[in-house]
């Protein structure tokens, strides 16, 4: 039965779904990963790396583990490989480890897990390295804080190549899309282009000078993903099982904690701005006739624009919540006219 | 091993236990991982995994999957214990809700039927699960293509076939088992359908071969919706007009609210979420001109009594329950959550709007300061000031008046101003 069984495998082998050429990101090679780790192109360039790829499977794995989180902040590393200026990330796992946002290092508990995980995975086959760690920002956003930025910098001093990656759950059940970021620090001294402005996020006002105080100690890394071929085939087969849920979810609804929270913290920011707005108003008109030629824009400004921005973004949000429940009523609502004719003829 | 898919392991008789599998995403991607890896690498070896989730009373959620070392001994396939043992105690360590269910394997049978050499293994897991299920995947690309749509896998539980126990008891139970189809549904979590929905796209809209780069594929996915949008547009064009009024008006606030902040992203998130809302739609359209189309052409001249017994406790019993039972209150409910979308929207404006008034008293006193110490300087000002009157008169172009603040004080034109108000 052996051979028989084995002609099996074999034949199993050779399907045409897995595509070598398509799906090579798939393989590994030791010799490859090892002249790659030797040379440390990222020691001479801070900016050596530009780009994470993530699949599929560990891309959903960490989106549901953070979501499993709810409000606490979760954590988990990721294996993979390296390329050419590039991380891939091929799997993740989570770590029995809570509440990152508080403690440094609290990977360190999680030594021993750590190690006990890996050896599992190398008995499997998979010799995948520790490419990265992961942690969720329930509703505040992916970036680093100053506690994020001490362990992402002490990883990559000592195991580096290292990733961190970010992901927000709330705002991604309320956007509707992955909310992910992925970035690495610079090494202390070095420091990072701090005009660089990225893409412009709410922050909580809670929040907001953590975020501020380390932006120029790290940078970010554009994310993307991808999937075999096979999985592309099974996903097609899925949506003709799973386009119901599309139908039927109500993100007004499950996203009321999450909206409530936003407007609370925006009146907050708008408080604050009032006041600055007074108090600055003031005080320029006494200096303008002074200073008639001061170019900068006062702080109170960019602040009316940020609360702006963001008062525009959960409407935004709000409405495409409206959209489904909207669409929903229309598609399903028209059933009620429908049965309550029948019942009168 | 001709037997590869052994229809004699299918017990005759039908599912007794009334086990009501769901199946998620996840542990499905993860078993196309492992498939995909494994056949890249080139390894060897049947394809062995454990299924995880959770089980209540006769309800079983596969959530999770990890592969199994599998060990080929002689003519038998074994799993490696100690290893197993381990390394389950360590998913519970992190996935305390989730217990194991099962295992999954691939085969290459058409109808997806579990092979010989699964046996001793499925034997071993019924140490961990009394009731534990399996679950043969079928990698071929042509596996699927007459089931309709299907997923290419079958999903059994095990019963002990007792009429015959006292005869094959010379050779251990192990013939006697037999496995029973169950039947399945797919299930996600509102956090997995979102990443499903994002893998499976590439992130927005179509543009999904370049978000996934070159290694990635999505030909297969957007030909066949291709074919179907052509065939259905005409129909699709109908239901969008009976929608019209109401996206119009949702439409324009939306764009109302969103033309300031980052146009490209919010577009994108808006124009995703309502092509995938289009597509759903699309698809239940197909699916109930399916329907129709069978009741007005019955393939068969005897009718299908049961499936016409399904649709008709489909219209009849099941429709009506998506009238709610108190119809008023819900709609009072309906409008007041529309409303509170509206208020937001309109406070959202309302917040741009005062940004604006602010811009334009600024820019007021701006020339006012001017054109004063013109004055002051002696009655130039009467020259100077129609010039500046025309240059810096209502902003004429809406989409400029919402960026002008931000382009920072220094570069608008009225960077000659004192810009501090």
């Amino acid at each position: 039965m052996e051979s028989s069984a084995r002609k099996q495998f074999d034949f199993e082998n050779s399907i045409t779904l897995v595509d070598p050429t398509k799906d090579g990101i798939y393989a590994y090679d030791d010799t490859e990963q090892k002249t790659l780790s030797e040379k440390r192109p990222w020691r001479e360039n801070p900016n050596y790396f530009k780009r994470v790829r993530i699949s599929a499977v560990a891309l959903l794995k960490m989106v549901m583990h953070a979501r499993s989180g709810g409000s606490i902040e979760i954590m988990g590393l990721m294996q993979g490989k390296i390329a050419h200026e590039t991380f891939i990330v091929t799997d993740a796992f989570p770590l029995p480890v809570e509440g990152t946002e508080t403690r440094v290092n609290a990977q360190e508990q999680a030594y021993e897990y750590v190690g006990a995980y890996v050896d599992s995975q190398k008995a499997e086959k998979r010799p995948e390295n520790i490419v990265g760690w992961y942690h969720s920002h329930p509703g505040y956003g992916c970036w680093l804080s100053g506690i994020d930025v001490n362990t992402q910098m002490n990883q990559q001093k000592f195991t580096d190549p290292f990733l961190a990656v970010v992901i927000d759950p709330d705002r991604t059940i309320s956007a509707g899309k992955v909310d992910i970021g992925a970035f690495r620090t610079y090494p202390e001294g070095h420091k990072g282009k701090s005009d660089e402005e990225g893409e412009y996020q709410t922050i909580p006002l809670a929040k907001i000078e953590d975020f501020g105080a380390h932006t120029n100690q790290y940078y970010t890394l554009e994310v993307s993903h991808f999937k075999s071929s096979l999985d592309t085939h099974l996903l097609d087969l899925l949506w003709n099982k799973y386009w119901v849920s599309t139908l039927s979810q109500s993100p007004l609804f499950t996203n009321r904690d999450y909206s409530t929270k936003q407007m609370v913290d925006l009146s907050q920011k708008i408080h604050k701005t009032e006041h600055s707005l007074l108090s600055g108003a003031s005080k320029s008109n006494r200096s303008s006739l002074l200073a008639p030629a001061a170019a900068s824009k006062p702080p109170a400004e960019s602040q009316l624009d940020k609360v702006v921005k963001d008062s525009n973004k959960i409407a935004s949000e709000e409405i495409t919540g409206l959209f489904s429940s909207v669409v929903k009523d229309r598609v399903f609502g028209a059933v009620d006219v429908v049965t309550s004719a029948r019942k009168q003829s | 091993m001709a037997e590869t898919g052994d229809d004699s392991l299918i017990s005759t008789h039908p599912s007794t236990s009334g086990l009501q599998i769901a199946l998620h995403p996840l542990a499905l991607l993860t078993i196309s991982d492992y498939i995909t890896r494994h056949t890249l690498r080139k390894q060897t070896g049947p394809m062995v995994g454990a299924l995880l989730g959770t089980q209540e009373g006769r309800d079983i959620a596969i959530e999770h999957a990890y592969e199994i070392i599998a060990l080929v001994d002689k003519d038998q396939v074994r799993i490696d214990e100690e290893w197993f043992d381990n390394k389950l105690k360590l998913f519970k360590e992190t996935h305390p809700k989730l217990d194991l269910l099962g295992w999954f394997t691939t085969t290459t049978s058409p109808t997806f039927a579990p092979s010989l050499y699964m046996v001793p293994i499925h034997q071993k897991m019924l140490n961990y699960n009394e009731s534990a299920i399996i679950l043969c995947l079928n990698p071929a690309p042509n596996a699927s293509a007459g089931g309709g749509g299907r997923l290419p896998l079958g999903i059994y539980e095990s019963i002990i076939e007792t009429e015959d126990a006292a005869a094959v008891r010379a050779v251990e139970s192990m013939l006697k088992l037999k496995f029973v189809p169950l039947k399945y549904t797919i299930e996600t979590g509102e956090a997995e359908m979102i990443g499903v929905d994002f893998v499976a796209k590439g992130g927005f809209g179509n543009a999904t071969a370049e978000a996934s780069g070159l290694e990635s594929t999505t030909e297969g996915k957007v030909v066949p919706k291709d074919a179907k949008k052509i065939k259905l547009a005409d129909e699709f064009a109908e239901m969008i007009k009976g929608k019209g009024k109401e996206r119009d008006r949702g439409e324009r606030a939306g764009e109302e609210a969103e033309d300031k902040l980052n146009v490209g992203t919010q577009n994108d998130e808006l124009l995703a979420n309502l092509t995938a809302k289009a597509n759903a739609i699309r698809m239940l359209h197909s699916r109930i001109r399916l329907l129709t189309n069978y009741l007005s052409n019955p393939p068969h001249d005897k009718p299908n009594h049961q499936l016409l017994r399904a649709l008709k406790s489909l219209t009849h019993s099941r429709l009506p329950l998506l009238t709610p039972a108190d119809a008023g209150a819900f709609r009072q409910e309906q409008l007041a959550e529309q409303s509170d979308v509206h208020l937001v929207a309109l406070l959202g404006v309302l917040t741009r709007s005062i940004e604006e008034a602010r811009g334009v008293g600024k820019k007021f006193a701006g020339i006012e300061a001017t054109n004063r110490t013109n004055m002051r300087m002696g009655g130039s000002g009467t020259a100077g000031e129609p010039a500046v009157w025309e240059n810096y008169g209502p902003p004429k172009d809406p989409a400029r008046r919402g960026r002008r603040e931000n382009s920072g004080g220094g570069s608008a034109p009225f960077g000659n101003y004192p810009s501090n108000f």
